[in-house]
């Protein structure tokens, strides 16, 4: 039980009085002498009883020295419990968990409100006359200081905990410890710091909250934490969410697409039972576009289904980007019930085919190696209007004042590189850095790998490499066997893809390298690479760029099946990735390329209420929604989808022995006064502050026991009883022998 | 006839003490040829011999005599407040002096002869036997003189005193008798091996018997013993029977040989103490006499 005084210095000045029978006693004090004949007799009865008498000294000076200090502890107001210290102002650092997890509703009433009526609780220990004051922090991550630095206006920190809402992402308790460490207590003044934590502890293991990271080494004088929940509710987030495309035309052909959608089930371990789930699809005017129904086993904890949608009725909130709404059934947690998925949208797709003017006309006549590649491409991109792809051609001669007057394009297919010159380059790099997709092949005509030094602008960061053709004899066969996966391009082409590539025999090509910002397409059956594509990154088109020309003397590609489906996913995946739209987790913090000049919320939270909050922070958001990317031209190149963070959402209860660790790490050890939060059923906040007045008077968070309980009277009583054992003994010790029966000599 | 006390040896004498019936050996100067004339019995007369008292008082100037609790001008009846030396108590040595001092002035008057030592480890001073009253005053500035801190030693002063004295003779021998009990018994035992009658008369002041103090004090022995700091209430019992062992153990050596033994309080009027002691002595001398 811990123990304070209420008058410090008196106790010192108590305390230090306990030196004086010690230095009384160690002292040869100079008595009056007494010049004494009977020296023998006396030196005899002091031989005799010397060690008697030093135990008999002793046992008085301890307890003088008790006494005194008892004395002191009584003067100087020794109290039970951390009550007493009222005189010592108060900082009390309060953490509330306003996490996604602190959303689930128990007995009809969220855990969020038992957190704030806890920190309420806490705060009404305090006492603003006193120089009380409260610090307020929000750790929903990424954790922020509502009421920092510290405010001895407690009724505005009521007032701040009153409005606090629960938030999309993660229990940041290491983040609200950095804070309370760094904009904490001031080390000047003279006061207690009591850090209080608010909080149900649910799925604290799962989501990293215990996990053992470096202390902090914060020091706090007293510690109080909410124990954690005890009652076990089950309930279902969405983890994940993301379409089977990153492009969806809205005119002509529809291609199949859906949205693959990962479900965790958290809050009744190993006994869940049997259950259903409904997952839908909603377009931005909440139209159901897709359903499906989830059949949850026994003891099953995630799942991962393809949602089908109709794509016909998608519309883009900016220019070019769709967001569909993932939505399953409410349950206990409503805020991981919902998910967005940005798709990029285009209403036709717009390529452009850059071949030489000459090339570029088909010589039909019916032998198939003279078909130009251009041919090829927009047989396969554009057979008819349906597809939803309109074809530019572009005269490879005359390609930079094409380029200039068609900068919408969405992607650009470039099948005689060696006829492009420098300019021309350069407008393509800057496309690319638009967003356009760029695809280069071979020359079929020309052999020539000069080009790459005049595309450096656009290839050089992926670190292409180019050698000239070989011609490979026997013709060699194509594959994916090392590259497929869940970001490859083709990746919808999916088992099609091996049956397609049987085929396909490649007879020249160049060999093509790439750094680490690539990654195959496709690759030779020598394991070569036969194209290649960088990554997605800072909104810059994707660049894919092939070893051979689309031409029957290089390969049979060009007239086999798998073209067309491979160059339809080429464009559209490409396009769609380079549209740079970035699905975080609230809490996370988003990428911000160069050339976001402002970012601003667009639409609603996954859940479908609206967010009014702009412009916001390109920083972390603890709230899901949807974020614009705005570039120095005004226009809105991408959007950061911030969807809640279902794994922090799990309703697993938490273990108090792996909390009590994980705080001990973060703030240098000190035990940890448990308190719990109280049932508190379905009654409103302030009824139940109300209801909890009694409680709060009966146990004292800022006291392990009870209000601060005065010892001082008892100390003295104490010190009473010792002045009388004292007395008494020194008596006995010195006054038998005097006071005995013996009178005197017999004379 | 040379004193007033009888001899304790009895022998042929002036003054007719009884018959006895002659026995074999017995010196016929003695017979009584009166008794044997007129009841035809062999009686040998019996005579009380009367032979001075030789009376030598030893005093103990030792550092232990020094101490006194008493006021001086409570004990010595003077109206002056200090001793001549400027002291402001009456010690055991002043005690002892006076009873010295007035057992030579009874002596003298008695016609007996009286001798004097101040002794402390060995004589410091000595005046011999002698029944002239101006002998008194020999003996009055022979105690005028100061203790010295020195302790005492018993067995070589009685030697000393011994290798003086040639007849038999009382002793007395005033002192606190703060020496080895060994010691006092072997000094008695000499003095009874020469045939000296001997009285000890302890003197003892009542700051010594009571041991009654309140506040602790540092104790300085007067015979260079080393300096004690105590609280006296601690160590009264423990003291006071060392002290009642020391005393009774000194009366019981006196006791073995015969010898009587009288403690003296400084703060006791002397009177009494003397006059015990002249009834004691007489009843002493009757019963040895009788025998």
């Amino acid at each position: 039980m811990p123990v304070s005084l209420l008058h410090p210095g008196l106790f010192a000045i108590g305390i230090a009085c306990v030196s004086i029978p010690i230095i009384l006693h160690l002292l040869k004090r100079k008595r009056r002498p007494v010049s004494w004949g009977a020296m023998r007799f006396l030196e005899q009865a002091y031989r005799k009883r010397r060690r008697i008498l030093t135990i008999e000294q002793l046992v008085l000076l301890a307890l003088r020295c008790v006494l005194l200090a008892l004395i002191a502890l009584g003067v100087g107001s020794l109290m039970l419990g951390s009550g007493m210290q009222r005189s010592i102002p108060t900082t009390m650092v309060i953490v509330v968990d306003d996490s996604i997890g602190s959303a689930l509703v128990v007995d009809g009433l969220s855990e969020l409100e038992r957190n704030k009526a806890f920190a309420m609780r806490a705060i009404d220990e305090l006492d603003a006359g006193n120089g009380d004051q409260a610090m307020l922090i929000s750790a929903g991550a990424q954790a922020r200081g509502v009421v920092v630095p510290s405010s001895n206006d407690l009724g505005a920190v009521r007032l701040m905990i009153n409005r606090m809402t629960s938030t999309d992402s993660a229990f940041d308790l290491r983040g609200a410890m950095t804070i309370a460490s760094e904009l904490g207590v001031d080390p000047d003044r003279a006061t207690r710091t009591v850090l209080v934590v608010a909080s149900a502890w649910r799925g604290a293991e799962q989501t990293g909250v215990v996990s053992n990271e470096q202390s902090l080494s914060i020091r706090f004088d007293r510690v109080i934490a909410s124990a954690p929940a005890t009652r076990a509710v089950e309930q279902v987030g969405i983890e994940h969410a993301a379409a089977t495309r990153s492009l969806v035309t809205r005119q002509g052909v529809s291609l199949p697409m859906g949205v693959r959608v990962e479900l965790i089930r958290s809050g009744s371990g190993d006994g869940q039972a049997e259950s259903t789930t409904n997952v839908r699809v909603l377009d931005q005017q909440d139209q159901e576009i897709g359903q499906r129904r989830v059949t949850w086993s026994a003891g099953q904890q995630s799942v991962s289904v393809v949602v089908g949608i109709d794509t016909r009725t998608i519309e883009p909130i900016g220019a070019r980007t769709a967001v569909l709404r993932v939505v399953i059934d409410d349950d206990a947690n409503a805020r991981d019930n919902g998910s967005l998925v940005a798709i990029a949208t285009r209403s036709t797709i717009r390529v452009g085919v850059i071949d030489r003017a000459s090339s570029g006309v088909a010589r039909d006549n019916g032998d198939a190696s003279t078909i130009a590649s251009s041919r090829w491409v927009r047989a396969a991109l554009a057979p008819d209007e349906r597809f939803g792809i309109s074809i530019i051609d572009i005269d490879a001669q005359r390609a930079t004042t094409a380029l200039s007057t068609n900068t919408n394009l969405d992607a650009v297919v470039v099948l005689s590189p060696s006829a492009l010159d420098r300019s021309a380059w350069a407008q393509l790099a800057q496309m690319s850095e638009s967003g356009t997709l760029i695809v280069i092949t071979p020359d079929r005509l020309s052999e020539s790998i000069a080009w790459v030094e005049e595309a450096a602008d656009l290839v050089t960061w992926m670190g292409l490499g180019v050698q000239s053709p070989t011609v490979h004899e026997p013709a060699v066969g194509i594959g994916a066997k090392d590259v497929s996966g869940a970001g490859w391009i083709l990746n919808a082409m999916g088992s099609e893809f091996d049956a397609l590539s049987q085929s396909v025999s490649v007879s020249k090509s160049m060999r093509i390298v790439g750094n680490d910002q690539a990654q195959r397409v496709v690759e030779l059956d020598d394991g070569s690479a036969l194209a290649i594509a960088s990554n997605p990154r800072d909104g810059r088109g994707m660049v894919v760029v092939f070893g051979v020309a689309f031409d029957l003397d290089w390969t049979n590609l060009p007239a086999r099946p798998m073209f067309v489906p491979m160059m339809q996913e080429i464009v559209r995946q490409g396009i769609g990735r380079g549209a740079w739209n970035q699905h975080i987790v609230a809490g996370d913090e988003s990428l911000t390329p160069a050339w976001v000049v402002s970012s601003h919320r667009v639409l609603m939270q996954a859940s479908g209420e609206a967010i009014s909050r702009q412009p916001s922070s390109t920083s972390a958001d603890s709230i899901a929604g949807i974020e614009a990317q705005v570039d120095s031209q005004g226009t809105t190149r991408s959007f950061v989808v911030i969807n809640p963070d279902a794994q922090a959402a799990m309703s697993t209860l938490g273990v108090q022995d792996d909390v009590e660790h994980a705080l001990s790490e973060l703030i240098d050890g000190d035990d940890i006064a448990w308190f719990e939060r109280g049932d508190l059923g379905a009654q409103t906040m302030d009824n139940e502050l109300r209801s909890q007045e009694n409680d709060v008077a009966q146990v004292n968070m800022l006291d392990a026991s009870a209000p601060g309980v005065s010892m001082s009277l008892w100390m003295l009583l104490f010190a009473g009883v010792v002045a009388c054992v004292e007395f008494v003994l020194a008596r006995l010790f010195t006054t038998r022998q005097s006071e005995s029966q013996m009178s005197g000599v017999r004379i | 006839m040379a004193g007033q006390h009888r001899s304790p040896y009895a022998g042929v004498s002036v003054e007719f003490a009884q018959h006895r019936q002659y026995v074999a050996g017995d010196d016929i100067r003695h017979l009584d040829w009166k008794v044997y004339a007129r009841t035809d019995k062999l009686q040998v007369k019996q005579y009380q011999q009367e032979t001075t008292l030789d009376l030598v008082v030893l005093v103990d100037s030792s550092g232990s005599m020094r101490f006194g609790s008493r006021l001086f001008s409570d004990a010595s009846g003077s109206a002056s407040l200090t001793a001549p030396d400027g002291r402001p108590n009456w010690s055991k040595f002043d005690h002892a002096t006076a009873v010295a001092a007035a057992l030579a002035y009874i002596t003298i008057h008695q016609g007996d002869r009286v001798g004097l030592a101040v002794y402390a480890d060995e004589l410091r001073a000595m005046v011999d036997r002698s029944a002239r009253k101006s002998s008194w005053k020999q003996i009055v500035d022979a105690l005028a003189m100061h203790p010295i801190d020195r302790h005492t030693d018993i067995v070589r002063v009685m030697d000393q005193i011994l290798a003086k004295v040639s007849n038999r003779c009382m002793i007395v021998i005033i002192s606190d008798f703060f020496d080895e009990p060994e010691h006092i018994r072997a000094a008695f035992a000499k003095a009874k091996h020469r045939g000296h009658d001997l009285i000890a008369m302890q003197v003892l002041d009542q700051a010594e018997t009571t041991f009654e103090f309140d506040d602790p004090a540092s104790f300085i022995g007067l015979e260079g013993e080393s300096t004690i700091r105590i609280d006296p209430r601690a160590l009264r019992k423990d003291y006071l029977e060392a002290m009642n062992a020391h005393i009774d153990l000194v009366a019981q050596h006196a006791r073995s040989f015969g010898f009587d033994h009288q403690v003296i309080s400084t703060h006791k009027w002397l009177g009494p103490t003397l006059a015990s002691f002249v009834a004691r002595r007489n009843a002493a001398s009757s019963m040895r006499s009788a025998r």
